[in-house]
């Protein structure tokens, strides 16, 4: 699969130019702004979109269509999707995290620590996990209506979710996060499976 | 050993039905796939690379039955769709990396030849090229992990003349080596009657016939003959035939008219209409 990985990361390169410089304003201002961490999500959740934005431009150069004649299985030609989110994710939460321990030097809370980067993670898979499958089963035309309902409710849920009693938002106890983080895991590992399933059901590739 | 064998492929979809299709392809030649549009060409090519499946039949490639290990038969296989499907934001380099990291056998030294030979552009996007450039890079593509069988799907269509004359060569120079073999449709039927050894004429989803090139051209021809002649042949010596105020033109079998008629020699253009269409 390395080889459709790579596709992956021209195309990211190429169009998620804006999208990777928003993550680096969101970034910084996630930990520039003191107590304010709601910032660090949004990068999550455009790592998140990223993979269901490279499907639709597969569909729209015809490489979807292309790839069913290179030495790859159809489970093949969807688990790349779910392992660039991987990776894609994992590189965004570590760049969180560091930023995080940076700005929070000297002081430093691991609980608090561990907060964030289970709901990082959290916000990184659930995304491709929940708007995947609608994307292999109607293409990424419909597939857009599932994401923007998805993405109005998590940004709304995240704000309420972090906002605190005094209006300043801030993170919970790490215990509460970590049940979602394991949650949104379990979900990831089944919407993998799920979209294999439908890609491997269909008439065409 | 034959390249491809198909046997008894059936496929449907809504109105159309590829109806029991059974051709073999030997190594060594290049059989030309002709037919009108929706006549299942690309069905059957899909077919062949497990893209779509079929209601019944088989496919064998070098023995290999398509349906088991279709990744391992895809190592083996170089394929021209008639949209090349590469990213539009990658150029030839990248889509050469690409490839490379897909196929085990990829030749990257093989490959910037070709596109070296191509006067392919090596830095710019692939949005940028033109139609005959798209199917060069692809066709570049399709040759560079060492296949053995290339599958080409409307390959020329939209080409002009002197770049459909470059890949046609290419294709002839792929097959000198007699473990290859090429599968080709097109509805420019000059390119494949330059090209092919074998024919196979599909029409409405049917097979017509697959012969060997060389032997419809001696076994069919034209006559220019009075009706009467005309009507007077046995009705298995004609095939098709068109009126005018000057006579009849009529498709003929040479062996079934009367020895000493003058026969004039049929294209296999002109053979697959007067087939398809019968009395015109």
């Amino acid at each position: 699969m390395k080889g459709l990985l790579l596709k992956d990361f021209y195309m990211l390169i190429y169009y998620g130019k804006v999208f990777l410089l928003l993550m680096l304003v969101f970034l910084v201002a996630g930990t520039a702004i003191e107590q304010n961490t709601v910032f660090l999500f949004f990068p999550c959740l455009f790592a998140g979109i990223l993979p269901m934005t490279l499907q639709a431009y597969d569909e729209r150069s015809g490489w979807c269509h292309f790839s069913g004649t290179l030495p790859y299985t159809r489970a093949q030609l969807v688990s790349v999707k779910y392992l660039f989110a991987l990776l894609l994710g994992g590189a965004v939460v570590l760049l969180t995290t560091v930023l995080f321990v940076l700005s929070s030097a000297p002081v430093f809370s691991l609980p608090k620590l561990l907060a964030l980067l289970a709901a990082a993670g959290t916000v990184t898979l659930l995304v491709p996990a929940l708007l995947l499958p609608f994307v292999f089963r109607f293409g990424s035309e419909k597939g857009r209506i599932a994401y923007l309902i998805l993405v109005g409710g998590l940004c709304a849920g995240g704000l309420f979710f972090l906002r605190g009693g005094q209006g300043q938002p801030s993170l919970p106890g790490w215990a509460g996060p970590g049940v979602f983080f394991g949650a949104a895991m379990l979900l990831f590992a089944g919407s993998w499976l799920l979209s294999v399933s439908i890609y491997q059901a269909r008439e065409s590739v | 050993m034959n390249a491809l064998e198909i046997h008894d492929l059936s496929k449907t979809y809504g109105d159309f039905r590829l109806d029991r299709l059974s051709l073999t392809l030997p190594s060594g030649c290049i059989m030309g796939l002709v037919g009108e549009n929706g006549a299942g060409k690309s069905t059957t090519i899909q077919l062949i690379l497990g893209m779509i499946r079929g209601e019944s039949g088989t496919v064998r490639i070098y023995g290999r039955d398509n349906r088991e290990g279709i990744c391992g038969i895809k190592e083996d296989l170089g394929v021209v769709l008639d949209e090349a499907g590469f990213p539009e934001c990658l150029n030839a380099m990248q889509i050469g990396r690409v490839l490379q990291n897909s196929y085990r056998n990829w030749d990257e030294a093989q490959f910037e030849g070709y596109l070296s030979r191509l006067a392919l552009p090596v830095r710019k996007p692939f949005r940028s090229f033109s139609r005959g450039m798209k199917m060069k890079l692809a066709i570049a593509a399709a040759l560079s992990h060492h296949p053995k069988l290339l599958i080409l799907d409307e390959p020329t269509s939209g080409l002009d003349p002197v770049v459909r004359s470059e890949v046609v060569e290419l294709f002839g120079e792929f097959t000198r080596d007699e473990s290859h073999a090429v599968l080709i449709s097109s509805h420019i039927v000059s390119d494949l009657e330059r090209l092919c050894d074998y024919i196979a004429f599909l029409h409405k989803g049917r097979l017509m016939l697959c012969e060997e090139k060389d032997a419809l051209l001696e076994r069919y021809g034209v006559i220019h003959a009075t009706a009467a002649f005309v009507a007077g042949l046995e009705p298995s010596a004609v095939l098709g035939k068109r009126e005018s105020a000057y006579g009849v033109e009529a498709l003929v079998r040479r062996s079934r008219i009367p020895h000493g008629t003058p026969v004039s020699p049929v294209s296999i253009e002109d053979l697959f209409v007067w087939m398809t269409k019968g009395d015109m």
